[in-house]
């Protein structure tokens, strides 16, 4: 049997990652200064995504009882239903939040395009992209610029950027770029790591190298050529400038010797073998942040609609339907909210698993869940509605986040970009507006 | 500081028309706008008859006119404004049950229109534009393959695609073609990868395998795998004849081979047949040796014509075709199938493998039979070769000496052939191989050539110019028409422009939609997922027929020929066409499936998969092949209303009607589903129907006591077909071949103008605007008097001074 990712040794273990944690505030600590070692503790946010949306059957289905996604009660009151009672444990670091969506995904003819404006809220129609533009941990990423030595994690189990009606990605450029996410567990955890080793250095020296030839041969045609293209030129020379620094900064971060002692881990799991996958992506998140290699991640467990790679997850679990089917004909089968529901559990199970690993780990005065936001949703309540997403805020208790309630919002009134504007002010990014957000201060789930 | 533009891809036009505003310093008054007609006179006549609907937040049209930047020719909304000029000349504004303006009002504003429009066309500094561009995802793709003898497609798809034009739905567009940080690495890391693959691939040697036929056990013995179960013999169906062998109908032959090739591998036979025969050829493997289940790939069919004498027949293969599970299946017991898939005997002489081929890869690099001495001059004469081809030009002295440099630099540690690679990876992560209508330093009339070389590659083959149309451009040759269209002609017969067929086809007609339709198969069980493949092949098909062979363009809408091979005739129950091949085929006088708009690309596509959708195809139709694509859906559109009585047995069309039947929604959809309505006797799946199929959930009474799983009730219901609709001129029209009679009498200008306009925008890289307008005529004129011939066509797009200057 295939050893599972988060079986470590437990020597490798301390070793990889009780090193380093202590290094960003250790030295705060040893001048006796409590609060503001305290105040040195990174701060970070996840944002994952699931296709489809979840099974909400109508209230007069005898399937609703159990398996619809949003809990019982309301308030500080509420109670998970059965596909969601793997996060009980957590319950008082959980918030639910229903009525929340981006207005602006409402027209698309195609539905499984929505993923694309997931983390941005910008409008799509039907496989074109009118214009999107940057999302919400690109937002917060760029603003803590240089802290890290990877700026940010986007993370996929297809990876690379997709089409832009079927993206593989949650991340997007100022310009409204997909970026490119990574899904090689090797790749991933060879970014986090690999810097320090002699094949990698040489690796980014040659890439130095490569990029001083280019940067000296663009500037030399740009001379040449006349106005119009030269914006072009332009454009091109600030990404040689954007990755010089950023391969100086792998640089600069492998010379301070940040990147730890690499902790061992079984990579060797295609996303086909889907818990132990779901479950590596979720360790490497967990060692980055507690490494503080970087502070923002998203991760997208599923791409979105019937001819996905992603599609056949559930098949691979041993569920009788592949994603698509288990949403579309759930309407159709005196079972089929169940056994949509058996699926969210898995996911919810996966996110228990994640968040449970950060609330184990002490950090500071409290956990490592306390200064981690952890936003997971999908951006359809049921397939093809493009409203009410399902969602879930976790941890960052000690970033102001009010946790352990039921909050329902009203969808005339809210967007789903009020909340992204309060996720970054808790990152410490000081923004006031973020894509279609109307200001609406959602004081109940942040103080 | 250079400013940003977030709108960009919304409007193409801002960008230069914002950065050059400063440049027009020395402003006369014929280009500066007339803003005080329009304060004065103008807009006191748009606050009276417009502003009512077109103002706040939610415009009629998304139009707003309270707010408007009158200044036409370098202002922010000159789009706005050409949507204005249109609606207002053509009477469609005000609408009729509004008040209309006097003639005398009527005409002022029509002069200042026309007035504003004729400086913004004359010194609007919206349109100027640049010929420098990036190469988009396929076009690197080709251009690695056409550059370096490999394919790159695993390795390109790790960037990101391109978006598509708004306007053109094309991805060559030069104002999407951005760049990022993050794209940057992606690029440098497929050509580092790439390279380093291919040094390992120089290094593989080259494995063959051939079956001893003369010896070969034509009944070997029964073998038996774990739990008694039999594994499948090596042969069947096989006799003797003489030093050859006969494989009959239904017969194979497995020839087992060492590893899967890492590389290019060839399949071989000789063979003859006595009448037209067929056959198969696969690769495969045997779960384990105790396990004797198989998982078989099809390589390629091979039809043997009838012959007297043999002939051998090879098909070439990457590993990068075959499915992931075999590319990791590295040790498992493989084997290359021969089977005879025909009713007649084969005579069969040889049987052969040759994996790992990497001889030709070799060879092109430096041959391994080299002498020490020669291979100086060789390397030389190689990279000075390699950056003409990449860079589309001549190589400066400075370059030549530079480069050569770098392989001196790695050959001091390297053997030629990895220091040559080396020196080809430096070469493609310059700007000069990534970025089009870059400088050359070379004199007008050898740059001006070289250029027009570059952008006819990238126009026809996607790629760069091979050495034939280098040495016509090295020559100062191309510039002369005789030459030109010459080579337009031999690269049109080239193989390499099917890529351009394909791509444009994808991008034209979005054939990607019905990739995202996953066809319910309680609808249609006939419905495999193998025949979207098929469905797209059957489009391309029929493009290629008019692109490269020169078919008239008509034929898109002519109820005539159709393009099948055995398995897609059979699912659209056309009868008399065997073979896996496609064909052109001749269709009865009444049958529904010639032209474009009756394929199943289109029909699958706008559909949702379960019933067909007469408003996508509407829209479709409309955009695609009327030229007069339909404004986007307004913001808020409500979800169908579930509570309608009988909600679960109405079509999708009538749940969709009964939906859009409000007076603000109907004013646009009685533009847009009257074009889809005529095509109801096609369902989801591309088939004909007399009847629309409903599926609905019964629900299931409940039997006291039972606990069994329940198995889910379907009701299928069968409605009627209403196929009639009334085009906005008011025609009635009833079922798909009156449409497409209509389209014949009265659309085909419309449709020639479509792909007019999206052949000169994929050939200049840009949206086509105002100023193009002239031209776009006259190509649309001399389209319709060369009886609609797309190639002849391309020659007049090349010889316009658009295209010979780039932009």
């Amino acid at each position: 049997m295939a050893k599972k990712s988060w079986h470590l040794p437990r020597r490798a273990f301390l070793r990889g990652t009780g090193i380093t944690l202590a290094l960003p505030f250790m030295n705060a600590m040893a001048v006796g200064k409590e609060q503001q070692a305290l105040n040195a503790l990174p701060k970070r946010s996840a944002f994952i995504f699931f296709p489809n949306g979840v099974s909400l059957p109508k209230e007069t289905d005898p399937q609703f009882e159990d398996w619809y996604w949003f809990p019982r009660g309301s308030g500080r009151d509420y109670e998970f239903r059965t596909s969601q009672q793997a996060l009980n444990p957590f319950r008082d670091d959980i918030s639910v939040i229903s009525g929340l969506s981006h207005p602006l995904n409402r027209n698309s003819g195609d539905a499984h395009v929505n993923p694309t404006g997931f983390l941005t809220s910008k409008e799509m129609i039907k496989g074109k992209t009118t214009h999107n533009s940057i999302s919400i941990d690109q937002a917060i990423s760029n603003h803590h610029a240089g802290k890290t030595r990877i700026a940010s994690m986007p993370l996929s189990s297809v990876g690379g950027v997709g089409n832009i009606a079927r993206t593989y990605t949650l991340s997007f450029d100022k310009e409204g770029r997909g970026i490119p996410a990574w899904s090689n567990l090797k790749e991933i955890y060879e970014q986090m790591y690999g810097a320090s080793s002699p094949a990698a250095q040489a690796r980014l020296r040659e890439k130095q190298s490569l990029l001083s030839d280019i940067h000296a041969d663009a500037k030399d045609f740009r001379r040449k050529l006349g106005r119009e293209d030269q914006t072009t030129l332009d454009e091109y020379l600030e990404a040689i400038s954007g990755l010089e620094k950023k391969i100086e900064n792998d640089r600069l971060w492998v010379q301070k010797g940040a990147a730890s002692a690499p902790p061992e881990m079984n990579l060797d799991i295609e996303f086909t073998d889907v818990e132990n996958y779901i479950r590596a992506m979720y360790d490497l998140m967990f060692l980055a942040f507690k490494a503080d290699l970087t502070r923002v991640a998203t991760y997208q467990i599923a791409s979105e609609g019937g001819t996905a790679p992603t599609n056949n997850l559930s098949k691979q679990i041993g569920m009788k339907k592949d994603l698509h089917q288990l949403s579309h004909s759930a309407a159709k089968s005196a079972e089929g909210f169940k056994d949509w529901g058996l699926w969210d559990q898995f996911v919810a199970k996966q996110l228990a698993y994640f968040i449970n690993r950060m609330k184990e780990t002490r950090e500071g005065d409290g956990s490592m869940l306390d200064r981690c936001l952890v936003f997971q949703g999908a951006a359809t309540s049921r397939v093809h509605d493009n409203t009410n997403f399902p969602l879930i805020l976790a941890g960052g208790k000690k970033m102001g986040h009010n946790a352990g309630q039921f909050v329902t919002y009203n969808e005339e009134k809210n967007n789903l970009a009020n909340l992204f504007v309060r996720i970054a002010n808790a990152m410490d990014v000081p923004m006031e507006k973020f894509g279609d957000s109307t200001g609406v201060s959602m004081d109940e789930l942040f103080s | 500081m250079k400013r940003r533009y977030p709108f960009l891809l919304q409007s193409p036009f801002l960008l230069v028309a914002a950065l050059t505003i400063s440049a027009t310093l020395s402003a006369r008054a014929d280009d500066q706008p007339n803003l005080q007609t329009f304060n004065q006179e103008i807009r006191p006549l748009i606050g009276k008859y417009c502003v009512k609907c077109h103002r706040g937040k939610t415009p009629e049209a998304n139009i707003v006119l309270d707010e408007i930047d009158a200044d036409i020719i370098d202002g922010e909304h000159f789009d706005r404004w050409e949507d204005i000029r249109e609606a207002f000349n053509s009477g469609e504004m005000p609408p009729e049950n509004q008040p209309q303006p006097t003639d005398a009002e009527r005409d002022l504003i029509t002069r200042w229109l026309d007035t504003e429009f004729k400086k913004a066309l004359k010194h609007g500094s919206s349109f100027k534009r640049g010929r420098v561009r990036r190469l988009t995802r396929y076009e690197l793709r080709y251009a690695l393959e056409d550059l370096l003898h490999t394919s790159s497609s695993e390795y390109v798809n790790a960037l990101p695609e391109e978006g598509s034009s708004v306007e053109t739905g094309l991805k060559n567009n030069s104002r999407l073609l951005m760049i990022s940080s993050p794209h940057l690495e992606t690029y440098l890391n497929v050509i580092l990868t790439i390279i380093s693959d291919m040094k390992q691939i120089t290094t593989y040697v080259p494995e063959s395998v051939s079956a001893d036929i003369r010896n070969l056990d034509l009944d070997p013995p029964v073998t038996f795998a774990d739990k008694g179960r039999p594994n499948k013999p090596p042969v069947g169906e096989v006799e003797r004849a003489g030093d050859a062998v006969l494989v009959n109908a239904g017969g194979y032959i497995d020839l087992a081979i060492p590893t899967i090739s890492r590389y290019l591998f060839q399949t071989s036979f000789t063979a003859k047949s006595e009448s037209p025969a067929r056959v198969q050829l696969s690769i495969g493997f045997q779960h384990s040796e105790v396990d004797p289940r198989q998982k078989i790939h099809e390589l390629g069919i091979i039809e043997l014509p009838k012959s007297d004498a043999v002939n051998t027949y090879s098909i070439n293969s990457w590993p990068e075709e075959l499915p992931a599970e075999m590319s990791r299946a590295l040790d498992r017991p493989f084997f290359v199938r021969l089977a005879n898939r025909s009713k007649q005997p084969i005579y069969l002489q040889a049987f052969d493998y040759r994996g790992n081929v990497n001889t030709d890869l070799v060879s092109t690099l430096v041959p391994s039979d080299m002498d020490e001495s020669d291979i100086a001059e060789h390397v030389k004469k190689s990279i000075a070769a390699f950056i003409e081809k990449a860079f589309r030009r001549l190589p400066t002295e400075r370059e030549l000496k530079r480069y050569n440099a770098v392989y001196s630099n790695y050959a001091e540690t390297e053997k030629p052939i990895i220091a040559l690679l080396s020196t080809y990876k430096e070469v493609l992560c310059s700007p000069a191989f990534f970025y089009l209508g870059m400088p050359d330093d070379a004199s007008e009339i050898v740059a001006a050539n070289y250029r027009l070389a570059e952008r006819l590659a990238f126009f026809l083959w996607c790629s760069v110019p091979d050495d034939e149309l280098l040495a016509a451009a090295s020559a100062g040759e191309l510039l002369s028409p005789s030459v030109l269209n010459g080579q337009i002609n031999r690269m049109l017969a080239d193989e390499k422009s099917r890529r351009f067929v394909e791509q444009f086809t994808d991008q034209w007609l979005q054939t990607f939609l019905m990739f995202n339709v996953a066809v319910d198969r309680t609808y249609y069980p006939r419905f495999k997922a193998p025949l979207k493949d098929l469905m797209r092949q059957e489009t391309l098909e029929a493009v290629n027929d008019v692109f490269r062979h020169g078919a008239t363009a008509v034929d898109f809408l002519e109820p005539e020929p159709g393009f099948v091979n055995q398995t897609l005739a059979s699912f659209y129950r056309l009868q008399g066409v065997r073979g896996n091949e496609f064909r052109k085929v001749t269709l009865d006088k009444g049958s529904p499936r010639g032209g474009l708009l009756t394929q199943g690309t289109f029909l699958v596509g706008n559909s949702d998969g379960m019933n067909s959708h007469a408003i996508l195809r509407g829209v479709w139709l409309s955009t695609n092949i009327l030229n007069d694509a339909p404004p986007d859906p307004p913001a808020n559109v409500p979800p169908l209303d579930e509570t309608i009585p009988g909600f679960d047995k109405m079509t999708l069309n009538q749940k969709l009607f009964a939906h859009r039947n409000n007076a603000a929604c109907r004013s646009c959809h009685r533009k847009i589903d009257p074009w889809g309505i005529p095509f109801e006797n096609f369902d989801a799946s591309g088939t004909w129907r007399e009847k629309v199929l409903v599926v609905s959930k019964k629900t299931p009474e409940s039997q006291e006591g039972q606990k069994k799983k329940q198995k889910p009730v379907f009701e299928k219901t069968h409605l009627p077909i209403d196929r009639t609709a009334t085009l906005p001129g008011g025609t009635a029209i009833d079922g798909i071949d009156e449409l497409k009679e209509h389209l014949m009498q009265h659309r085909k200008r419309d449709f020639a103008k479509g792909l007019t306009e999206r052949l000169l925008a994929a050939a200049l890289s840009r949206d086509i605007a105002l100023p193009d307008e002239d031209l776009v005529d006259s190509l649309v004129n001399r389209f319709e008097a060369n009886d609609y011939s797309v190639p002849t066509l391309i020659r007049e797009i090349v010889a316009t001074e658009q295209f010979q200057r780039g932009y």
